[in-house]
């Protein structure tokens, strides 16, 4: 009785070492084709994180004062001379049109400065 | 038995000559070995920190980060060396000759080749298809507004180590924030060059540079910029500056100077123009000085604005005889019209009720003798001398600003003094830092010290209200606006005398004088249009003081 027990006992570690030894290779294996994923994972990581910087740049560079001020005067703004302030209520507001169209530029407008 | 003995021996010297060699692998060369293996199975990264990025007042990037690449050679995978030699070498402007040498070097693993190449070179050397050519992520600078505020913002370029290094201006003094920490990874590789997961790995994170906002303006810069630009082509300076400043706060508006350069391209210019003039060269303030001196003698109780002296002629000091700068004569004036005909022959009056004593603490009072502590890297300031060595002469030629040297930066924060009620307020430039975690640091304006009293600030600001109107410059003031300020004119030393010819032109003023939001000096140096400052300065300055009204949404009164 004692012998035959003694003998499950062996076989279920063989049994359970053999398995282990399978998991381990299979946890290995996956682990090994993780490893390329991640690679994968740092280059798609890295090429949004350059389009992020491209995109920021551009950004700026649309939004820079040089690049609003040409595209302004291709639109037809000038600088004006003058400058009309008006007052609002009690209160002192002033309000400031820096620019104005040039008549020429407004197709069809009346050539009214803004 | 002598078989044995031979046997024994031959035994004995094969076990020595084992040992010796494993000696020699495993003890000798056990180190060396080992490294070797590690080159080969362990894979190490560094993971570069990004510079931080520099903000003006609104926000927006004046100074940012953009792709640019490292590109190197490993000579050991470059197959055809002299196809390698002529087309990279030709795109990237090398010695062809050399770099076929270089890559013929049995020595030489990795040739770097050229650094900071933008994205559209490295997409031009890639599609030459030549092997043995590799790419580094290396970001460099990039100005979205080009060389606007190129000596405040100042550049990066390399240390000692070819790592980047932020040099004059903001780049060079806030280094160590912008520049940040890099990290590395260190990791085992397989065969195929991938990472094993299961083995050891260590990663240290990059620590990226912290964020700077300024307290600069850009639209405020860019019209300074303009105008001064337009200024000194208008009036032919050799040189010019405009400095804008909150007298309140110290905080720096905007900051110009030209000729100026391209941070972007800074070795394409004389190194000579990368120093900021502003905070780095000193000149004779000229009149612009008289402001001050008045302000001692008033905040001393030894003049009102109505007090009279007396300008009848040029006055004798010691053998020199001093004039007026147009040689007119009004008899006796008033302390305010001193000031309105910009008279040097009453500053010596002045001089002389104020003593050298106060003078000469009214000086350094004001922030004269030492640096402003502005937070950019190349200020320097001119020393006072010793009062010992001050004669009667110099005395009197300091009472209307020639003999003494001072830099803009001095004598705009010493007028805003006046401007800000009396008080000295240390300029400033960056109004913040951020770090990575989006924590702020914000930077409080800083109070030098009390000048003078709210009085004589007032007493002064209404006299250089009554200059601007009655002095000579008042036909470019803008209607409706009550401006403080004062002209210059100085003559510039030359080898021990000054020159008859050249003149520095400056004009220092505060708007609205009663509750200034601005105070700004401008100088040119050397207008051959006219030497004075009421017809070069001053209607430059009134032209910029007019954008900025209109900007800051002021109406005229």
């Amino acid at each position: 009785m004692y012998k035959h027990i003694q003998q499950s006992i062996e076989s279920g570690i063989y049994i359970m070492a053999i398995t282990l030894v399978i998991g381990q290779l299979i946890v290995t294996n996956n682990l090994a084709s993780t490893a390329h994923n991640m690679r994968e994972f740092d280059a798609t990581i890295s090429k949004v994180s350059e389009e992020n910087d491209q995109i920021a740049q551009q950004i700026a560079s649309a939004s820079a004062l040089q690049t609003i001020s040409e595209k302004a005067q291709v639109l037809g703004f000038r600088l004006s001379k003058t400058s009309d302030f008006i007052s609002l209520g009690q209160n002192e507001v002033a309000l400031l049109v820096p620019l104005q169209f040039e008549s020429s530029d407004i197709a069809g407008g009346a050539g009214q400065p803004r | 038995m002598w078989r044995i003995w031979t046997v024994f021996s031959f035994i004995s010297i094969v076990f020595l000559l084992i040992t010796f060699r494993l000696f020699y692998w495993q003890i000798i060369r056990g180190e060396h070995l080992r490294l070797e293996a590690v080159f080969q199975y362990v894979q190490q990264f560094s993971l570069p920190a990004a510079r931080g990025n520099i903000l003006s007042s609104d926000g927006e990037p004046i100074v940012m980060n953009q792709i640019a690449h490292l590109v190197y050679a490993e000579p050991a995978k470059v197959t055809d060396k002299k196809k390698f030699a002529t087309e990279v070498g030709s795109l990237l402007s090398l010695d062809e000759k050399e770099l076929f040498t270089n890559l013929s070097d049995r020595n030489r693993a990795w040739i770097p080749l050229a650094h900071k190449v933008s994205k559209d070179m490295t997409e031009k050397l890639t599609s030459l298809g030549v092997s043995g050519l590799g790419f580094e992520k290396e970001p460099k600078r990039y100005y979205p507004e080009a060389s606007m505020a190129a000596h405040l913002l100042g550049f990066v370029g390399f240390d000692q180590n070819s790592q980047d290094k932020g040099y004059f201006g903001i780049e060079g003094y806030y280094d160590r924030e912008l520049r940040g920490k890099d990290g590395n990874l260190q990791l085992e590789k397989d065969a195929a060059g991938s990472p094993i997961l299961i083995a050891d790995w260590a990663r240290v994170e990059p620590e990226n540079g912290r964020t700077l906002v300024l307290w600069v303006d850009r639209t405020i810069q860019r019209l300074s910029e303009e105008r001064l630009k337009e200024g000194v082509r208008t009036y032919g300076a050799r040189e010019g500056s405009v400095v804008v400043m909150d007298p309140k706060t110290g905080a720096i508006l905007a900051m110009a100077s030209v000729p100026s350069y391209d941070p972007s391209d800074y070795p394409a210019y004389d190194k000579e123009r990368y120093s900021n003039p502003v905070v780095g060269s000193s000149y004779e303030p000229g009149s612009t000085f008289k402001t001050l001196v008045m302000a001692g003698a008033i905040e001393e109780n030894l003049i009102t604005p109505l007090t009279t002296v007396d300008e009848h002629g040029p006055v004798k000091v010691g053998e020199y005889s001093i004039r007026t700068w147009n040689n007119e004569y009004h008899g006796t004036i008033t302390i305010a019209q001193v000031l309105e005909r910009s008279s040097n022959v009453g500053m010596v009056h002045i001089s002389g009720i104020l003593g050298k004593e106060k003078l000469l603490r009214y000086i350094s009072n004001f922030g004269f003798g030492i640096p402003t502590n502005v937070d950019l890297e190349d200020e320097s300031s001119p020393p006072i001398r010793d009062s010992k060595t001050w004669a009667d002469i110099d005395l009197a030629t300091a009472s209307f600003g020639q003999g003494i040297a001072v830099t803009p930066i001095q004598m705009v924060r010493a007028v805003a003094a006046i401007a800000n009620g009396g008080t000295l307020m240390e300029p400033h430039v960056v109004k913040e830092i951020r770090d990575t975690n989006g924590k702020t640091f914000p930077i409080k304006p800083k109070v030098a010290k009390s000048v003078i009293s709210p009085r004589t600030a007032n007493v002064m600001t209404e006299m250089m209200v009554a200059a601007v109107d009655n002095g000579e410059a008042k036909w470019a003031k803008p209607k409706g606006y009550r401006i403080a300020g004062k002209t210059g004119t100085a003559q510039i030393p030359v080898a021990g005398h000054y020159d008859a010819d050249k003149t520095i032109a400056s004009f220092v003023g505060f708007g609205p004088a009663d509750n200034p939001r601005f105070i700004m000096l401008v100088t040119l140096k050397e207008p051959t249009s006219s030497p004075w400052g009421s017809e070069t300065a001053a209607p430059l300055f009134f032209a910029i003081a007019r954008d900025i009204f209109h900007y800051y949404g002021i109406a005229p009164q």
